[in-house]
């Protein structure tokens, strides 16, 4: 609190004013009584000098004429010593007979200016002459200076003790002033505990520190009122507020508005949108009110919408209570229960709402402002209410400042469609890609695991291969001519021997060659040549061979080579094998990745494409329990065959992850199926089951979307079923999906080959 | 240059003539008494200066009170001529003007030689000049040359 010094009061100053015209005046006066006192004293002193000289001469000339010299003596001891003579003398015949002191024995006939001088005739026996007493004109002035400087003094001390008094008195009067003042500055600062000094004066400062006393007293007694009113007002607010929850007053929205409307916005003031935003809401409530709005310690002010609300306003119902309009500007307390007023049917009434209105009302008795109370209706209430009006007026803001954005955008939409839908070109192309890649990477075990067998299986067959060769020549060294023919006919013909046959096999086949010789070569038959031919391999549909062996000279190392000869011969077939299944791996792979393929059509049997599909994901088969396909071989779909490869890997490789999923069992075993049905209309429903676990229904919709995976991070990239979906709809066809706790099923719905045209891609 | 030289002379005579001794075949008739002055034998020299007031103490310390007889007196002139050599005005005047100068304290005049007696005897350190008297006292003081 700023404190006042003493020099900046009015009291202060009105005193100090009154000082310096003091001194203007009292320095002239004192000078004059100085000099007044001075003349006063001269003419006292001349006065004094006359009477005493008289009676002085008196006395001496009485002691003369007495011849009393002693008493003489004594007078003139007392004139001497009275000081008020400078000398006394007596003259006879112009000569100076006596003069005391003798010093101014010429003065006395000189009778200059400097003395006064006073006269007196003595005749006695022995003396005939005159008197003459006479003071000094300059100790007289001394003396009067002397006597006069008092004046001067007391002057001085009177007006220093004036002033000083002057002084006193300005504080005097300034301090309580001043005390009055803090307090009151205190009080309009509202602390009330600022100390009030009572001196117990009865003049008009007494009455100044009790009224303020009195005040102080007022204002803490009105301060307790309000904190009193507003807990009361609090506790109807918190009542109404539980109330108004309870009626689920769905259509309004609780805003806490005491941030958001804090200043005026008189533009919308002729927006007629506005204005009929308002009409529709004073329709649902019985009641006009402004847009601007305040929140001023609990209640809410509304500022009147001039031109609008001042015409609506006075069709209010209770527009009509206000008999008496004020005309001083001041607020007028006009009370408005809405509930009572308010017409049946209006929002507020079937509300129940309590409110107290009042209308503010300038000189010129047009409403400015309306101050709402909530009566048993809540702030909540008010706020909601009047947010909504802020709401609707801020969307028609809004709505004006889109409609103009829409324009700008409509200028130049077509070229950022076409922009963007080359963007999301580009974008799924790349997806796709990237998906395909990451199958890749997937199958890439499976690759080297089909690459890898059948080089062992070539390996291990060179190796045998190169054992036979060595046996076959040791035989074939002592061959005769035709022996050798003939093993070079059995080499270059069609002739397989099954060389790898079990016991029970050969026996058999033994029975029927020994059945054959006893027909053909009855000297053979106990011979044992039947044995080594069956486990050679022959069997007795190989007449033409059995008669030529059995023929020659030495059958028996004919038939040992014939057995190396058979086995190089299916080590080398199977060492084409396996070249072939690598061939195969690499070109399934090839057909998989090439990119000259990607936009070639043709049939694509689907059965192929799932066994293919089968193959490079083998190793992850491993980790089910059950994979088997059920599709007819004949059924064909019309498309692009690796898009088609894409689509269903990421549908196997989806449902594989799913039975994967880390802590997923299942008793019966884990299995996928694969089935394809064709249904009406040329289409066929290829359904990809397996007995995961189940897709919750709220992600259901969400799962064909691009980058949603339910997956670990490492499992997942999202795209799978977004390509998937994408696949299925550039064949033209469809993809569903049902889920429960015993099985998902992914149903892809495609076009049949041959039906129409084929799905252009 | 006449009138400085006046005011020259005349203190000078003045001095002369009061310093001249009164003869002493004058105090024949005359009687000089006191009380208590410490002494009881002084020269003429000694009691006229004491008479004139030139000396203020007796010897033992009392002041000098004069008791001399009044213009009334019949020996007043007498006491004038054989102590001041002066007449009585004269004397009067002499002494206005040792009161005026404050040179000394003023005789006390009585008429009558019982007066001046009687005062004599009833102040310690006052001197009385008796003139014609006959009588017998105890205070007469002896004067000698």
């Amino acid at each position: 609190m700023e404190r006042i010094k003493l020099h900046q009061t009015v009291s202060f100053r009105f005193w100090l004013v009154l000082i310096l015209l003091s001194v203007t005046v009292a320095i002239p006066v004192v000078l004059n009584l100085y000099s007044y006192q001075k003349e006063l004293l001269q003419a006292n002193t001349k006065e004094s000098f006359d009477s005493n000289s008289k009676i002085a001469a008196s006395l001496v000339r009485n002691a003369l004429e007495q011849d009393d010299f002693l008493l003489l003596q004594n007078y003139l001891t007392e004139i001497q010593e009275s000081g008020e003579f400078a000398y006394i003398a007596i003259v006879e015949n112009d000569s100076v007979f006596v003069c005391q002191p003798p010093e101014l024995r010429n003065e006395v006939l000189a009778n200059t200016d400097d003395f006064n001088r006073s006269q007196a005739k003595v005749n006695t026996s022995f003396l005939s002459g005159e008197l003459i007493l006479a003071s000094s004109k300059e100790v007289d002035a001394t003396v009067i200076k002397e006597l006069s400087r008092p004046v001067l003094y007391l002057s001085a001390v009177a007006f220093l003790a004036t002033l000083i008094l002057l002084v006193l008195a300005s504080l005097f009067l300034s301090r309580p002033v001043l005390r009055a003042v803090q307090v009151a500055k205190a009080l309009s600062e509202q602390d009330y505990e600022v100390p009030i000094k009572m001196t117990k004066r009865t003049d008009e400062i007494g009455q100044l520190e009790n009224s303020l006393l009195i005040l102080r007293d007022n204002l803490v007694s009105l301060k307790e009122e309000n904190e009193q009113f507003t807990d009361r007002l609090e506790e109807k607010v918190r009542k109404a507020t539980n109330r108004l929850e309870r009626k689920n007053f769905s259509n309004l929205v609780l805003l806490d508005i005491s941030n958001i409307f804090l200043s005026s916005d008189a533009q919308f003031t002729s927006d007629e949108k506005v204005l009929a935003a308002f009409r529709l809401i004073n329709q649902a409530f019985g009641f006009s009110f402004a847009a601007a709005l305040l929140k001023e310690n609990g209640a809410v002010v509304v500022q009147h919408c001039e031109g609008v609300v001042a015409r609506d306003i006075e069709q209010l119902p209770f527009w009509e209570k206000m008999a008496e309009k004020p005309t001083d500007g001041h607020l007028y307390h006009f009370l408005v229960e809405a509930s009572k007023d308010k017409p049946e049917g209006s929002a507020g009434k079937e509300q129940g709402w309590d409110l107290a209105a009042y209308p503010y009302l300038d000189a010129s008795d047009r409403v400015n402002y309306l101050l709402f109370e909530g009566g048993d209706a809540s702030k909540q209430e008010l706020e909601a209410f009047l947010s909504m009006y802020l709401n609707l007026y801020r969307n028609f803001q809004r709505f004006e400042s889109s409609e103009e954005e829409l324009r700008e955008l409509n200028k130049t939409l077509e070229q950022k469609v076409l922009e963007k839908i080359k963007q999301n070109l580009e974008m799924a192309n790349n997806l796709v890609a990237q998906d395909k890649l990451a199958t890749i990477g997937e199958m890439s075990a499976a690759v080297a695991h089909d690459l890898n067998t059948p080089l062992g299986a070539i390996k291990a067959s060179a190796e045998n291969i190169s054992y036979m060769t060595k046996g076959l020549l040791e035989q074939a060294s002592s061959f005769s001519e035709g022996e050798s023919h003939l093993l070079g006919e059995m080499m270059n013909g069609d002739l397989m021997l099954d060389i790898f046959k079990n016991s029970r096999q050969v026996r058999l086949e033994q029975s029927k060659i020994e059945d054959w010789m006893t027909t053909h070569r009855p000297g053979l038959k106990d011979s044992g040549l039947s044995s080594a031919l069956a486990s050679a391999g022959f069997e007795s549909t190989h007449e033409d061979w059995l008669g030529r062996i059995c023929d020659l000279e030495s059958p028996e190392s004919f038939i040992m080579a014939v057995n190396e000869l058979m086995g190089i011969k299916i080590f080398l077939q199977g060492i084409e094998d396996s070249v072939d299944k690598g061939t195969q791996v690499i070109q399934n792979l090839s057909r998989f990745v090439s990119e000259d393929l990607e936009q070639e059509r043709s049939e694509i049997s689907l059965r192929n494409g799932f066994e293919v599909i089968e193959g490079l994901f083998r190793h992850r088969m491993r980790s089910i329990d059950s994979y088997e396909i059920k599709v007819d071989a004949d059924i064909k779909v019309f498309g692009v065959e690796v898009k088609l490869f894409q689509l269903w890997s990421n549908l196997i490789k989806n449902g594989l992850d799913a039975l994967n999923e880390e802590g997923f069992q299942r008793p019966e075993g884990k299995k996928m199926v694969i089935e394809a049905v064709p249904v009406e209309n040329g289409m066929v429903d290829v359904h990809i089951r397996n007995n995961g676990p189940e897709i919750p229904e709220n992600i259901k919709g969400r799962i064909f979307k691009k980058f949603y995976t339910t997956k670990q991070k490492r499992h997942g990239t999202g795209l799978g079923l977004s390509i998937v979906s994408n696949l299925v709809a550039e064949h033209k066809g469809e993809i569903s999906l049902t889920s429960d706790a015993e099985e998902t099923v992914f149903t892809v719905r495609l076009p049949l080959a041959g039906a129409k045209e084929g799905a252009e891609v | 240059m006449c009138s400085k030289f006046k005011w020259f002379l005349l203190p000078l005579l003045a001095v002369l003539l009061g310093a001249s001794e009164p003869p002493a075949r004058d105090w024949s008739d005359l009687t000089v008494i006191g009380s208590e002055l410490g002494t009881e034998t002084f020269t003429y020299s000694q009691m006229a200066a004491y008479l004139r007031g030139n000396n203020l103490r007796w010897p033992n310390q009392k002041q000098v009170v004069l008791v001399l007889p009044s213009s009334d007196h019949p020996g007043a002139e007498k006491v004038a001529s054989a102590v001041y050599g002066k007449s009585v005005s004269q004397v009067k005047r002499y002494w206005l003007a040792q009161v005026f100068q404050g040179r000394a304290s003023p005789p006390v005049y009585k008429d009558s030689n019982e007066e001046i007696l009687k005062y004599v005897q009833a102040h310690p350190g006052a001197v009385g000049v008796l003139v014609s008297f006959n009588g017998r006292s105890e205070l007469s003081l002896e004067l000698v040359d």
